[in-house]
């Protein structure tokens, strides 16, 4: 149980394989952020939409009462 | 008996939407927290504490991406498919909106396994790409994924696309036992399992133990993805329904406090 490599550069180079190993973890963990934000953002603007739905009924009921 | 009774009841209440909300809304930071803390612990044990690879050197670490990715890649679209026929047979909604979230998430998984075993290949086998029976199963498994994907919204009336959708994935699964069994029945590039439940592995037990968080942490993460995709599928379905009403009132009443 003891880290691989002995320095920074060792392990960002990985004997050459560096390259590969880590395109894929970035790319991997680039997807997985995208997955986590797509439905957050999704959420809020639904959230948003409800709220001004919301805003506008109030005006208009506001509206109604102050035509009679 | 009395236990899965119990659990019947479960899987019922989970399919309110608002009971599925709040419950979700409980978990989710729980899964975040768990699913990152296995994914950090496991990529610092597999990138840098885990011997090197005999043959392959340090490239045989993209096994800890590889791997897990595959597995929920596949283990997904059964979820994808039962959740179609569930809703096919009980007329559910929201097992038509988990459908539509495991598509989305099950996608993701598959370009993953897929990107990283052609950069793996590289480095191995001396190409990126092999129409190797493995290989070319998985493609068509991202094509069944994105098929499910653009048949739910390829219809003006929802509900039609999502049955069509969930007759496709359905149709589909029969890929899943091929692509399992693809590196036994052709003997082509990609090599066989790694991981065995009946007999010994075929890997050394120093580097299986990061596999195995990675594996947890990619099954939580899963799960972490299918709470937001479904509670975000959820709020814009129900929106015009009281509870979502209230949910907004009593939001903007707390931030009226602060």
């Amino acid at each position: 149980m003891a880290i691989q490599f002995s320095s920074w550069l060792e392990l960002i180079d990985m004997g050459g394989h560096g390259i590969f190993v880590w395109t894929t973890v970035s790319v991997s963990l680039l997807i997985f952020l995208i997955l986590v934000l797509l439905p957050v953002s999704a959420h809020s603007r639904t959230l948003k939409n409800v709220e001004l739905n919301m805003e506008f009924e109030a005006r208009s009921l506001q509206n109604a009462d102050a035509d009679k | 008996m009395i236990r899965s009774f119990f659990n019947l009841i479960w899987l019922y209440r989970l399919s309110s939407p608002k009971f599925f909300y709040r419950i979700s809304g409980r978990v989710i930071p729980w899964l975040f927290l768990a699913s990152i803390t296995l994914l950090a612990v496991g990529l610092f044990w597999g990138l840098l504490i885990a011997p090197p690879d005999a043959r392959q050197g340090h490239s045989f670490r993209i096994i800890y991406i590889h791997v897990p990715a595959s597995f929920l890649a596949l283990a997904g679209y059964y979820f994808m498919a039962a959740a179609g026929a569930v809703g096919l047979v009980w007329r559910t909604k929201m097992s038509f909106w988990f459908m539509k979230s495991a598509a989305s998430i099950g996608a993701a998984m598959t370009f993953i396994a897929l990107f990283s075993g052609a950069i793996w290949g590289r480095p191995s086998w001396g190409t990126y790409w092999v129409w190797d029976a493995r290989v070319t199963s998985m493609l068509i498994l991202l094509f069944l994924y994105l098929g499910v994907m653009a048949m739910i919204r390829a219809f003006d009336n929802s509900e039609l696309g999502q049955k069509n959708g969930a007759i496709l994935g359905l149709i589909g699964t029969v890929n899943v036992p091929i692509i399992y069994k693809s590196v036994d029945w052709w003997h082509t590039l990609h090599q066989p399992a790694t991981l065995k439940v009946t007999t010994e592995s075929s890997i050394h037990i120093d580097m299986l133990q990061p596999l195995l968080v990675m594996i947890a942490g990619f099954y939580l993460f899963y799960a972490l993805a299918i709470c937001l995709f479904l509670r975000a599928e959820i709020l814009y379905h129900e929106q015009g329904t009281s509870w979502v009403k209230e949910l907004c009132a009593r939001r903007k009443k707390v931030r009226g406090v602060l």
